[in-house]
């Protein structure tokens, strides 16, 4: 009797994520299967969307090496600067001075990504950004219009991950600096006994040390990664040409743009098969710490 | 954690070298920033020719212009009430169903804990071509209820195991107590858990207001209309329309992102510890 009373008290919630969420997301791989606009009726299609997708696609296949490459920068940039920093700010003298250094790295993380990519839009303006207003100061005006952040296909995704990791890293370094400061200090007292530099302290011991928080926030990224897509959208949407695309940049437009719908959820389909892998290990983790 | 950053003291020699790269990387987050507070007040044609200068003259006409010509008040309307009306929905919703994970333990309990588990890292991507398809059909596109609802639903798995972290540290023995002097289960969790868990509330109102705020890709997707825009929406459309403009692309910045910012600053402590501790860790 108590226990059919309490299950009253999930219902509100189960119901109202599996209608929002489960229910789309079971849509998305049944419309995979269909030829699609998004409104009126659906055709029946088989495999074709599939089969489109990995043989007649080119910008599937530049989209996800986009996500990979995306994935390399953000497993490495920001994890990377976020533990140097994490151990820095412990290492410093007084509470103040830390928690003044924590409040300012984490400034951009708060800033909406909207804001984020038209100030770093402006910075990188070949013609009136503020790159090419102090280049043209110390006399070189013509590289930096050539130099173009944006519009060079090479560096344009570099650019745009450059410029989400200015608002990513503080985050992540912020989640160190939570695991380093849990650290027991007795280890570096012995280490300094034992004649460890602080590139050795780092190292051998506070990489160890937060080593589970390393696994948990590279798993995030990995899954984060493969859905990359307001910093593109924001800066560039997937130009030039497709050289910044994303996949979920090219969902969104053969959803949105194109109106080919049933194809788009194929794409949402592969991209699940994809991150699953990660999204499962995820679970795993979550569920043992969470106790659940 | 406190007790630690005092014991950490302990190795703490003078070493002043630590701040060289730590101010480099200070300059890197907060120039950006300071530079676009500072622009927000100048002419266009000052930016061009002086964009790391002082203002010459404070021009706060800009705030009126691009208040008005960005129609920021309304999209300012629209924010609090998404913001609003999804946080109490979540609160009560998630409230609830933190309560039943936290304090019953029974076998098909843990599949709905496994399911709203999963569901925190189910990505949007998968899901937006139909649910757009399903909002349009019943009318929730461009409509405030239907990004409210989406919202409530998107956010509800966080929320619950955010709240579940602070409804374990209640002791059991209270509830009990409550229990044997005839409490029922709905009144302990109204008059006994909830109140106890304030804290946990606070943080997370804070920040669901930081994200329904801030949301891009679903308010992209579904507020095309002017009317029933976001803030963030707001700004993305004024600056398509005024990219030439940058003093107003910055004026306009500073107007989306200050509210959030400045709870950011003032509330810094409880907002940094819900986003690391009681959600991601």
């Amino acid at each position: 009797m108590k226990k059919r009373k309490v299950w009253f008290f999930v219902l509100p919630a189960f119901l109202l994520h599996s209608v929002v969420i489960l229910f789309p997301s079971v849509s998305t791989l049944f419309m995979s299967f269909y030829k699609w606009t998004g409104m009126g009726k659906a055709k029946y299609v088989g495999l074709e969307n599939f089969r489109r997708l990995f043989t007649e696609d080119e910008v599937f296949w530049i989209a996800l090496l986009n996500n990979i490459k995306w994935t390399i920068f953000f497993l490495t940039v920001p994890i990377i600067l976020g533990i140097i920093v994490a151990f820095l700010v412990t290492n410093i003298r007084g509470e103040k001075v830390k928690s003044i250094y924590r409040v300012i790295f984490f400034l951009p993380v708060v800033i909406a990504p909207v804001v984020v990519g038209r100030i770093w839009g402006w910075i990188y303006d070949p013609f009136y950004g503020l790159f090419k207003l102090l280049f043209a100061k110390l006399g070189f005006a013509s590289l930096a219009e050539s130099w173009s952040w944006l519009g060079n296909p090479k560096i344009a995704l570099f650019s745009v991950a450059l410029v989400d990791n200015w608002h990513w890293w503080g985050f992540v370094m912020v989640v160190f600096l939570g695991a380093c400061l849990g650290i027991d200090p007795v280890y570096y007292e012995v280490a300094k006994i034992d004649g460890a530099n602080k590139w050795k302290q780092m190292w051998l011991i506070t990489v160890p040390m937060i080593s589970p928080t390393l696994a948990f926030i590279s798993l995030m990224t990995v899954i984060w990664s493969f859905l990359a897509f307001e910093y593109v959208w924001i800066m560039t949407q997937g130009g030039p040409g497709h050289s910044t695309e994303l996949l979920a940049t090219w969902i969104y437009k053969k959803a949105f743009l194109t109106w080919e719908s049933g194809y788009a959820c194929s794409i949402a389909v592969i991209l699940f098969i994809l991150s699953s892998i990660f999204i499962i290990f995820f679970i795993y983790i979550r569920r043992k710490e969470l106790n659940v | 954690m406190f007790k630690s950053i005092k014991r950490n003291h302990l190795i703490n020699e003078k070493n002043y070298l630590l701040h060289v790269p730590l101010l480099i990387l200070a300059i890197y987050s907060v120039s950006p920033l300071v530079i676009l507070f500072l622009n927000s007040f100048k002419s266009n044609t000052e930016l061009m020719g002086y964009p790391l200068n002082f203002p010459v003259i404070f021009r706060f006409q800009n705030y009126i212009d691009v208040w008005r010509a960005g129609n920021y008040w309304q999209a300012y309307k629209n924010s609090f009430i998404v913001g609003l009306t999804t946080t109490i929905i979540i609160c009560i919703i998630a409230g609830l169903a933190a309560y039943v994970l936290s304090f019953f333990k029974f076998s098909k309990m843990d599949l709905i804990a496994i399911y709203f588990l999963s569901a925190t890292a189910i990505p949007a991507q998968i899901y937006i071509v139909p649910l757009y398809a399903y909002c349009q059909k019943l009318g929730l596109t461009n409509n405030l209820l239907g990004i409210i609802i989406i919202y409530c639903a998107y956010y509800l798995p966080f929320s619950i195991f955010l709240l579940r972290s602070y409804f374990l540290s209640i002791p059991k023995e209270i509830c009990d107590a409550a229990k044997i002097d005839g409490c029922s289960d709905s009144q302990i969790f109204w008059k006994i858990v909830s109140p106890l868990a304030k804290s946990g509330y606070a943080t997370l109102v804070l920040i669901l207001a930081y994200w329904t705020w801030n949301e891009f890709f679903f308010a992209v997707t579904f507020l095309q209309n002017i009317k029933v825009q976001t803030v963030s929406i707001r700004y993305l459309r004024f600056t398509e329309s005024h990219f030439t403009n940058f003093a107003y692309v910055s004026t306009g910045g500073i107007i989306t992102i200050l509210p959030i910012m400045l709870i950011c600053i003032l509330l810094q402590k409880r907002f940094i510890a819900g986003l690391t501790q009681g959600g991601l860790k």
